[in-house]
């Protein structure tokens, strides 16, 4: 099998099934209890959330677990909506989101909201000058995702929130579901943070808002005070662990698995470009984990169902979307033909030499193939 | 004339489209609009054979379907589709 889907999903690594193992059979306590295996457990999370914090450089205090990156985002969203609603209903994102932020503020312009979105330049980036014209008095949140998940920008969040601290009022929000653990981030200027564990080699159904001190949130889930006043329920110690784990997994020698993925990336472009049929949606802001390509008059599911016959996994979208076109390639390319035809070959620094050369063997042979069809 | 607007809360066309919606339903009162969820009103959108692209905009007059555009639209085109449709 070659999976080149890793921006869906990564398969978690046997270390970290090990600590979700290991940590549910020697920690059974509900975190919650006060007797001696509850301390245990609330022990562990304590360690492991100061364990993370010191990866992601915030206080360990800062974070809030959650069931996933979705969650995250939710929180995020209707929390400082709730929370500063006094102040203003006015919301800011921009057309490359996850539809978990779609989701929330779509609610939340059903209840009163109004949201504006930011334009982006030729190159897909936030276009700063737009993004100062659309803040106004009540402006309250600007959510941007780090990288979109579908074409791999990866935006300047670093700047935009060094921008946004001369607007003391709004909150600033990152849903870097698709960059941690794949590229530095500095988190200074950046108030919240989502991100999920299962995108870097953890396991699924474990995540977290980073939420800065100063900001207030409303929590979403209502009940008993857990790990956090923000979000009840009983904590996993072993989730918790596992994501700790994968964390400082993922950021061992980035630097050095960036550029091998580069590397992967920049092979794979060079070759498809010689189709005339293929358009390579990429450019040097887009994250190499990522590469978005049109095959022009196949349908993605039929090119993506032609390579399942070769045991190749692609994904014609992000995996949580729906529709004919692709909103991402469409904000990107402005051509319907490509928004419509486009495949996410999404890498890693697992990936092969050996994969990348079946790959563009197999492509070749789909291509041909559909092509005299 | 009845006005079929159909949608979804992760689709961001949708999103964009509000607006331009809130003002139609300002300029033409008249029109009886009727909402539903791509995901949430699954068996009533079921006969109006909806694709994946949304939203999707029907014009119904005397029960009978008379025009249908999916995807992002502005409000002047959707003026200019009411107009040219006449009230």
């Amino acid at each position: 099998m070659i999976y080149l889907d890793y921006s869906a999903t990564t398969k978690p690594l046997d270390e970290v099934l090990d600590t979700f193992v290991n940590v549910s059979k020697k920690f059974p306590g509900n975190p919650n209890s006060l007797h001696k295996l509850g301390v245990e457990a609330n022990t562990l999370i304590d360690k492991s959330s100061e364990q993370i914090a010191n990866l992601l450089e915030v206080k360990k205090e800062e974070i809030i677990y959650t069931s996933g990156a979705s969650e995250s985002n939710n929180l995020a969203i209707k929390g400082i909506a709730f929370s500063y609603s006094n102040r203003g209903k006015h919301i800011i994102t921009t057309e490359l989101e996850h539809s978990s932020i779609y989701g929330p503020i779509n609610y939340l312009v059903n209840n009163g909201f109004d949201v504006d979105f930011v334009s982006l330049d030729e190159n897909g980036l936030i276009d700063l000058e737009h993004l100062k014209s659309l803040i106004r008095k009540d402006t309250i949140l600007v959510s941007i995702s780090a990288v979109n998940s579908e074409i791999g920008i990866r935006q300047n969040v670093e700047e935009i929130g060094s921008l946004l601290k001369e607007y003391p009022n709004i909150i600033f929000h990152v849903d870097a579901t698709q960059c941690i653990g794949k590229d530095k981030i500095d988190l200074a200027n950046i108030d919240l943070i989502s991100f999920t564990a299962h995108k870097f080699y953890g396991l699924k159904g474990i995540g977290a808002l980073i939420k800065k001190d100063k900001v207030r949130l409303e929590p979403i889930i209502h009940g008993g005070k857990s790990t956090t006043k923000y979000r009840s329920g009983t904590p996993s110690p072993a989730l918790i662990a596992s994501l700790a784990k994968s964390l400082r997994l993922a950021l061992t020698n980035l630097e050095e698995k960036y550029d091998k993925v580069l590397e992967f990336n920049s092979t794979l472009q060079k070759e498809l470009s010689k189709y005339k049929d293929v358009s390579i949606n990429h450019n040097k802001y887009c994250l190499p984990h990522i590469l978005n390509i049109s095959v022009l008059g196949i349908k993605p599911e039929t090119f993506q169902h032609a390579l399942e016959e070769y045991d190749i996994f692609i994904s014609t979208q992000s995996a949580c979307s729906s529709g004919e076109n692709s909103r991402a390639v469409y904000a990107f390319t402005s051509d319907e033909k490509k928004a419509s035809s486009s495949l996410r070959i999404s890498l890693s620094s697992f990936t092969t030499e050996e994969e990348i050369k079946k790959f563009i063997e197999a492509f070749s042979k789909c291509y041909q193939n559909l092509h005299l069809k | 004339m009845e006005m079929i607007i159909i949608s979804a809360v992760w689709c961001p066309d949708c999103l964009i489209m509000k607006k331009e919606i809130k003002k139609i339903k300002e300029k033409y009162p008249n029109i009886n609009y009727i909402e539903y969820d791509y995901d949430m009103d699954e068996d009533k959108i079921k006969k109006y054979n909806v694709s994946n692209t949304l939203p999707l905009i029907i014009i119904e007059k005397n029960n009978e379907e008379i025009f249908r555009c999916s995807g992002a639209k502005k409000e002047k085109e959707l003026i200019n589709i009411i107009e040219s449709i006449g009230l």
